[in-house]
């Protein structure tokens, strides 16, 4: 009996390890297998070319994620939606992706206002939320369950400042501004950046997108002389109709740009040819320039961009990668913030953010309780001749040493 | 450089084009009581073709030759159009079909351009170098934007009061069921009307390609100021169109140079707001009597 007992005891033993050992295996296991494929929503504008290139990023990300066996173990299966660039419709969109489809978790939107309104709906279907919004209106306090894997407004001021006030040592600045969210947030950072370093704002003028003619605000801003002009847009169109005008007007001006200014240097090659970007410096992000001295085709910039030419040869010449790495990006965040809380829990995801740092392509996210925006300013440039890259298709930072 | 003369220039340039539109609004206007919320779609079409032809490399022979060629296509789309949007009224004229045929081409325009082409804009250059007006450079878009708009509105104004298909046009915008009565081919007439419209639109487009932006959506901003300046220069009248698109051309430029440019919609809006409260008809619009 006694060594029945023992026997019995030691079956017992084993089966408790057994089982604990398949308890402990159940959220990558079982329970994953059983739940199937992980439904992500992807809210876009698909009619503009940021919405169509993030498409491409995040298209990319998931094929490159289930390649490497999914997140938690379960495959990733994208259900696009078009926001069409306008709030309300992506409202009825989002609202659509978490009660119809079911999604476990939301990829985009890549518009400030958009990621400010969905932002009741995305907490309301307790779901995470990551994108690229880059507005400094879009706080953990507006937006509970969004995180960008973007710059906001204030860091992306602070770089364009910097290198007026330091490089092109710019003692009066002119502001230009689109007329959306993100760039008249930045407009305000700028004028505290001014205010703060001594400098005088001789004018700031807005424009709407794509506008045809920007002549009567820059002939208002060189009224005022400045030393430097600070010209802060989204569209590349809008960086095609800057330097014609400022051509057109004669004005010599040196021009620090957002981040629209260097990517746009394809656009303008086909527009204008070439030569029309030597004064305007726009920013970028560091892993996508060089100083001289660095080694080719190294770079995870230049492994990234021949997994876009092999991932899309089609439209490789008309896609700008400065979009697609954000989607791109926010698509790794997901997965890292999902496997890192071990759930879809946006409290835990968000959690998770905020107390660790994070391995994403564009380098460490560590998120703070007041700002969830991956990428600060030190991991901004500004970058001269975007017009002409190096062979691995870096472009050389301003300021080097 | 004198400010005010380059806003002057330039407002008169891109206001060209805003007449431009706001004529071949009044074309289609005055003979359907149709407005085609198509417009912008043609003339983002005009300029497709400019940009598809020849790129950032036209050569001034060739881009001339094309012109009439790109127009005329654009004419062949737009009587098509013209005849489908007309169908509908053949039994009744009292209904508002043409709103949802109209918005209806330009969603069948914007999404085929979407999905054929991608949300891309194309690119386009002029073959001429600015010109210089009063010492003020003048970009050639601008320059042959009014060269065209000159021809247009004379050509409609000859057209419609020396020809007999003009005439004909004309007796139908005053009273439709009288022309009919008279023998008249009204549909006939109207569908000339749009394919004349289309050439308007579409010649619009291809001059100005260079300085619009050439994808699905760039034609909305063009629509909503050619029919702002339909509107101060009075629907239904051609020289109102032409007036009104240079008026705002010009108040555009000036409202962005003195308030900044987030103010440019808004006085638009204000001066179209006090134009309907004060002179409702336009500038050059005619009081209509209503029978009671």
């Amino acid at each position: 009996m006694k060594s029945l007992g023992i026997q019995n005891g030691f079956k017992i033993a084993v089966s408790a390890a057994a089982l604990s050992l398949l308890a402990a295996t159940l959220p990558f296991g079982a329970s994953a297998q059983d739940k199937g494929p992980m439904k992500v929503g992807l809210i876009l504008p698909l009619q503009v070319p940021s919405g169509y290139e993030s498409e491409v990023g995040a298209d990319m990300a998931v094929a490159e994620i289930n390649k490497a066996g999914g997140i938690l173990g379960r495959q990733v299966e994208l259900v696009k939606a078009d926001d069409q660039s306008n709030p309300t419709a992506a409202v009825a969109e989002v609202r659509r992706l978490i009660e119809t489809e079911k999604v476990e978790a939301l990829l985009g939107s890549v518009i400030s206002q958009v990621a400010l309104a969905v932002a009741p709906h995305v907490v309301r279907g307790n779901i995470i939320e990551i994108g690229v919004a880059g507005s400094s209106a879009v706080t953990p306090q507006a937006a509970p369950n969004f995180i960008s894997s973007y710059f906001n407004g204030d860091a992306q001021a602070e770089a364009m400042f910097r290198y007026a006030a330091e490089d092109l040592k710019a003692k009066s600045i002119g502001i230009l501004a689109e007329s959306g969210s993100q760039a008249q947030n930045g407009v305000e950072r700028l004028k505290k950046l001014a205010a703060d370093a001594g400098i005088t704002i001789t004018g700031v003028q807005s424009f709407d997108a794509r506008t045809p003619d920007m002549t009567p605000q820059l002939l208002d801003l060189k009224g005022g002389s400045p030393d430097a002009m600070l010209f802060w847009m989204i569209q590349q169109e809008d960086v095609v109709t800057y330097l014609k005008n400022v051509k057109d007007l004669g004005w010599d001006v040196k021009t620090s740009a957002s981040g629209v200014g260097a990517t746009a240097a394809n656009y303008v090659k086909s527009a204008l040819g070439e030569g029309w970007m030597d004064n305007i410096h726009g920013t970028l992000l560091r892993l996508n320039t060089y100083c001289p001295g660095e080694p080719l085709n190294g770079s995870e910039w230049t492994s990234f961009l021949e997994r876009i030419k092999a991932f899309n040869p089609k439209d490789v010449e008309k896609l700008n990668p400065g979009n697609i790495i954000m989607i791109y990006n926010a698509t790794y965040a997901l997965k890292a913030g999902i496997e890192g809380a071990g759930s879809t829990d946006p409290k835990a995801i968000t959690n998770y953010f905020e107390t660790n740092e994070v391995k994403i392509p564009t380098g460490v996210a560590k998120l703070s309780p007041q700002a969830h925006f991956m990428i600060g300013a030190d991991d901004i440039v500004t970058v001269t001749g975007p017009d002409k890259p190096r062979e691995d298709g870096l472009i050389l930072r301003a300021r080097c040493g | 450089m004198n400010e005010l003369m380059v806003l002057l220039v330039r407002g008169i340039g891109i206001g060209a084009i805003y007449a431009l539109i706001a004529m071949s609004f009044t074309v289609v206007y005055g003979s359907s009581r149709i407005l085609n919320f198509a417009q912008g779609n043609f003339l983002i079409l005009g300029g497709l073709i400019a940009a598809y032809v020849f790129g950032i490399n036209p050569t001034p022979a060739s881009w001339f030759l094309v012109l009439p060629l790109a127009a005329g296509a654009i004419a062949i789309i737009m009587a098509a159009q013209g005849i489908v949007t007309l169908w509908p009224l053949r039994s009744s004229t009292e209904q508002d079909s043409w709103v949802i045929t109209t918005m209806a081409v330009s969603v069948i325009i914007g999404a085929t351009l979407l999905l054929m082409r991608g949300p891309f804009s194309s690119v386009s250059a002029s073959p001429f170098p600015s010109a210089l007006i009063f010492g003020i450079p003048a970009p050639a878009p601008y320059v042959i934007a009014l060269v065209l708009a000159t021809f247009w509105y004379v050509f409609l104004r000859w057209f419609l009061t020396n020809t007999l298909p003009g005439l004909a046009i004309s007796a139908i915008s005053q009273d439709q069921d009288a022309a009919r009565a008279a023998g008249i081919k009204v549909r006939r007439l109207q569908v000339a009307a749009f394919a004349i419209s289309g050439l308007i639109i579409g010649s619009a487009g291809f001059v100005a390609a260079p300085v619009i932006s050439l994808n699905a959506e760039g034609g909305f901003r063009f629509v909503v100021d050619g029919f702002a300046a339909l509107i101060i220069g009075g629907l239904g009248s051609i020289t109102g169109a032409a007036i009104g698109g240079l008026i705002l051309g010009v108040l555009g430029m000036l409202a962005t140079y003195f308030f900044g440019g987030e103010f440019r919609s808004l006085v638009v809006l204000l001066v179209l707001v006090a134009m309907l409260t004060t002179y409702p008809q336009g500038l050059f619009g005619f009081a209509k009597s209503r029978t009671v």
